[in-house]
């Protein structure tokens, strides 16, 4: 019996990563009006951002469904694996409740364990890598779970956006509605609190928010697992990686892109610094 | 059966002078509690007369003296609210309320307590002073508003069975009606999309009096996000603020339950049932004959309305839903986007413009006032009053206001902190350094810091010749000022922009907001901005409608 952990595409997992780890991803949907896209398997970031800088209409995005979750957890447990299914916050999708509906509709006697992360991104991710690794290096379905249980208030996040446009439209703009309706152009630095968006601060303009981004990330440093994650600029992306090595001294610094689904509501050139303690 | 319902509240006939001082402290609570809202019922788009502050500043005044006499004769304390109402009068609405309460001080005279009755010959006597007090009295004001709840008063107290609480019920019931009548009696109201602020104040004063005898006066936390959600809302301008008053006037805590159900029975009295109805909730609706009635009420106790209902005759088609669920989502929204629920940042800015800019980064009060025209501490402190928190953080936005704005501070009642911005490029950035999630001195840390963050220039017109160090100015002359140091003269305007951005190193910034004043139109304003592009290819560049009198342009260089 060997444990696998199993995530949603929300985790934003870079593909290789996912496939070393033997993570299984399962894709949320993106939908273009009437073109239904599967998260990263049939839409990639370049066309989504592609198409959602010009398409007039406003991408919406759904749940993998129940049983897309129980096709996954009856492979891996027809193979004889035990399952760890980290998702992301559940007042942000509803993933996790789809997860879990997947799990009730198994067979009693299959040992999943199901896990609303209260994070979004690579935040879910960094929490499937860590319960990857464990359960690579021999820990038992009991003991990941508890790493996970553990886990899951050492996720911290700080994220520059361009805009609060796109957390607005989506409906996901949490505790950070008090900074809608600027007449000044703003650019906002924001993170999760029990599972929705909340405000930490806001600057004038894009170059003010990374520089005060790295900043605000010096708190959480040192970590376990440490992630950036840009959504269009590769290249911040990229400087932001290389800052982080430097202030942290640690050489492991994954990163990641937002995918569709959370590219929807974070917009372009967002940039998220995303740590587990 | 009829016992039963009558003896759901005692009847109050009699009105003691301790009482009448009561039921108007808790009217004058009422009114601080809405005092935002009420000010943001300008016809204006420039604050030049808050009416709610005023009328809580007046009511303010007649309480402080109501509490001179000893408290027995309700006379004697009708008259000394109305010397205090007269000696506090503050703006036109105070004015008018203050010869409101020297008529219904005079209808009591010599009154040890008062009955249903002489209230209402009290508030005709008021409504009489009020439309003698002015030379040329207009409708669809506060004064239609007295006028017309005096009327409803007399016509119920002439039924005899009715109390203090029926009366006042009646009261209020027509105060808003009239209210949301007064846009159909005066155009400017109509055209702003707006009720006439001193009839609203005139409501929410008569419905704290409600409110005192029904024993209900509702809890000040939750107001907080009424007066700034109104206040954004108006300041939107295209906002019907009608619409808005309308809405967000109503009680906000506790929606309850709506119930409705249908009594079948016999010889059922439709005027006690909806008289017993109307005493347990809101929003009360009682018709039908004495076989059949219907009954519509909003209430926190469905439970009562049911048992009562069932009292009577046989129960039918009852439905009873949860209102705070409904509401729930919409609540949240709004507190969600209510800038400070435990801070408020009061800013002194002039300009319709540069307010909405204020108020769109979370200022809950404006000061009028600016270079010219400085507020005074008692302006400061007004609106360091009407903010519902009891942490005021001051952006006074000039120097010359930064010591009136710190004088504030030792005589105000809360915990004000001044963030000493000398411009509004200034205090804007500061605000947007405020986080409504952090403490007081957190955000007064932030704040300093980010005022520092940007430079200011501003564009004037000289109003005399005069020689500055190399400086040559001539009156009429454009200048520039950086940081509030002259280093530009010229005559042409856009030559004064781009020599002053010049000076301050525009080409480095990250982005240039130019808010354009009163005297420029908004082409020759995107003219310019155009030019400051081609100029600056460089640094974001922003153009907003300042309205701000006297200054061409202030630009803030980030």
């Amino acid at each position: 019996m060997s444990v696998r952990i199993v995530t949603d595409s929300t985790s934003d997992l870079p593909k290789e990563l996912a496939e070393e780890l033997g993570i299984t991803v399962v894709p949320l949907n993106v939908h273009f009006g009437l073109d239904t896209f599967q998260d990263g398997v049939d839409l990639s970031a370049d066309q989504f951002y592609h198409r959602l800088l010009t398409s007039p209409i406003l991408p919406k995005t759904s749940a993998p469904s129940p049983g897309l979750f129980k096709y996954h957890y009856d492979r891996l447990a027809g193979e004889g694996h035990d399952i760890i299914s980290v998702h992301i916050s559940s007042k942000l999708s509803g993933t996790y409740e789809a997860a879990l509906a997947g799990k009730k509709s198994m067979p009693n006697g299959c040992h999943i364990e199901t896990f609303d992360s209260k994070a979004a991104t690579m935040g879910v991710g960094l929490l499937a890598v860590a319960a990857a690794r464990a359960a690579r290096s021999g820990a038992a379905f009991n003991e990941v779970v508890e790493l996970v249980r553990k886990s899951i208030d050492g996720i911290h996040m700080v994220c520059a956006l361009d805009t609060l446009d796109f957390l607005q439209k989506g409906g996901r703009v949490g505790k950070a509605q008090a900074w809608l309706g600027s007449i000044l152009s703003i650019k906002p630095i924001i993170s999760m609190e029990e599972g929705e968006v909340v405000p930490l601060e806001r600057v004038r303009t894009y170059g003010k928010a990374l520089a005060r981004a790295k900043e605000l990330i010096g708190k959480h440093l040192p970590a376990r697992e440490l992630a950036v994650v840009y959504s269009t600029d590769a290249e911040e992306g990229r400087k932001m990686v290389d800052y982080v090595k430097t202030v942290s001294a640690q050489q492991q610094v994954c990163l990641a892109r937002f995918g569709p689904v959370l590219g929807t509501y974070v917009g372009p050139n967002s940039l998220a610094f995303v740590s587990l303690d | 059966m009829e016992t039963e319902v009558v003896n759901q509240r005692n009847p109050r006939l009699l009105c003691t002078g301790r009482e009448l001082r009561e039921m108007f402290c808790a009217a004058t609570r009422r009114l601080e509690r809405n005092a935002g809202e009420i000010n943001a019922l300008n016809v204006f788009p420039v604050p030049d007369g808050d009416t709610g502050t005023n009328m809580v500043l007046t009511m303010r005044s007649t309480m402080a003296e109501a509490a001179r006499p000893p408290d027995t004769n309700a006379s004697d304390i009708a008259e000394a609210m109305a010397r205090g109402a007269l000696m506090g009068a503050r703006g036109n609405s105070g004015v008018i309320l203050s010869q409101i309460m020297k008529g219904f001080a005079s209808g009591l005279q010599g009154r040890e307590s008062f009955s249903p009755a002489e209230l209402a010959h009290a508030l005709e006597q008021a409504s009489k002073a009020a439309y003698e007090g002015l030379s040329k009295p207009r409708e669809g004001t506060m004064l239609t508003v007295i006028r017309e709840v005096a009327a409803a008063a007399q016509s119920c107290a002439r039924q005899d069975d009715r109390d203090l609480l029926d009366l006042m019920e009646k009261v209020v019931d027509e105060a808003r009606k009239s209210v949301e009548r007064t846009p159909e009696l005066l155009d400017v109201l109509k055209e702003a999309g707006v009720v006439d602020a001193g009839g609203q104040g005139m409501c929410v004063i008569l419905e704290g009096i409600l409110d005192y005898l029904r024993g209900d006066e509702e809890q000040p936390n939750t107001t907080n996000v009424e007066i700034t959600l109104v206040k954004r809302d108006s300041l939107a301008l295209k906002q019907p603020a009608f619409v808005a008053a309308k809405s967000v006037s109503r009680k906000e805590k506790a929606y309850g339950y709506c119930t409705e159900l249908i009594v079948k029975g016999k010889d059922l009295n439709q005027a006690q049932v909806r008289r017993w109805i109307e005493s347990q909730g809101e929003s009360a609706l009682v018709v039908g004959d004495d076989q059949t009635v219907k009954v519509h009420v909003h209430t926190p106790h469905p439970g009562t309305i049911v048992e009562f209902a069932i009292s009577l005759g046989s129960v039918h088609d009852l439905k009873i839903e949860n209102m705070d669920d409904q509401n729930e989502e919409f609540l949240q929204q709004r507190r969600a986007s209510a800038p400070a629920p435990d801070i408020s940042v009061v800013a002194v800015v002039a300009g319709t413009g540069l307010e909405e800019a204020f108020c769109s980064l979370g200022t809950t009060t404006i000061v009028s006032g600016g270079q010219t025209m400085n507020p005074s501490c008692a302006d400061i402190l007004e609106a360091i009053d009407a903010v519902a928190s009891d942490q005021v953080i001051i952006l006074p936005n000039n120097k010359n206001i930064i010591p009136t704005a710190k004088q504030t501070v030792g005589i105000a009642r809360k915990n004000v902190k001044v963030v000493p911005t000398r411009s509004i490029p200034q205090g804007l950035s500061a605000l947007v350094g405020f986080n409504a999630r952090v403490d007081l001195d957190t955000n007064v840390r932030e704040m300093s810091k980010a005022q520092d963050r940007v430079r200011s220039v501003e564009i004037t017109a000289a109003v005399r010749d005069a020689k500055m160090g190399a400086l040559r100015i001539r009156k009429g002359d454009y200048i520039g000022l950086v940081d509030g140091n002259i280093r530009v003269a010229c005559g042409d305007l856009n030559q004064a922009v781009f020599e002053t951005l010049e000076a301050v190193e525009a080409t480095n910034a990250e982005i240039l907001t130019l808010f354009y004043g009163d005297t420029i139109a908004a082409s020759q304003a995107a003219d310019l901005g155009e030019q400051v592009k081609g100029r600056y290819p460089g640094p974001e560049i922003e153009i907003i409608q300042g309205g701000q009198p006297h200054y061409q342009f202030i630009i803030s260089v980030e």
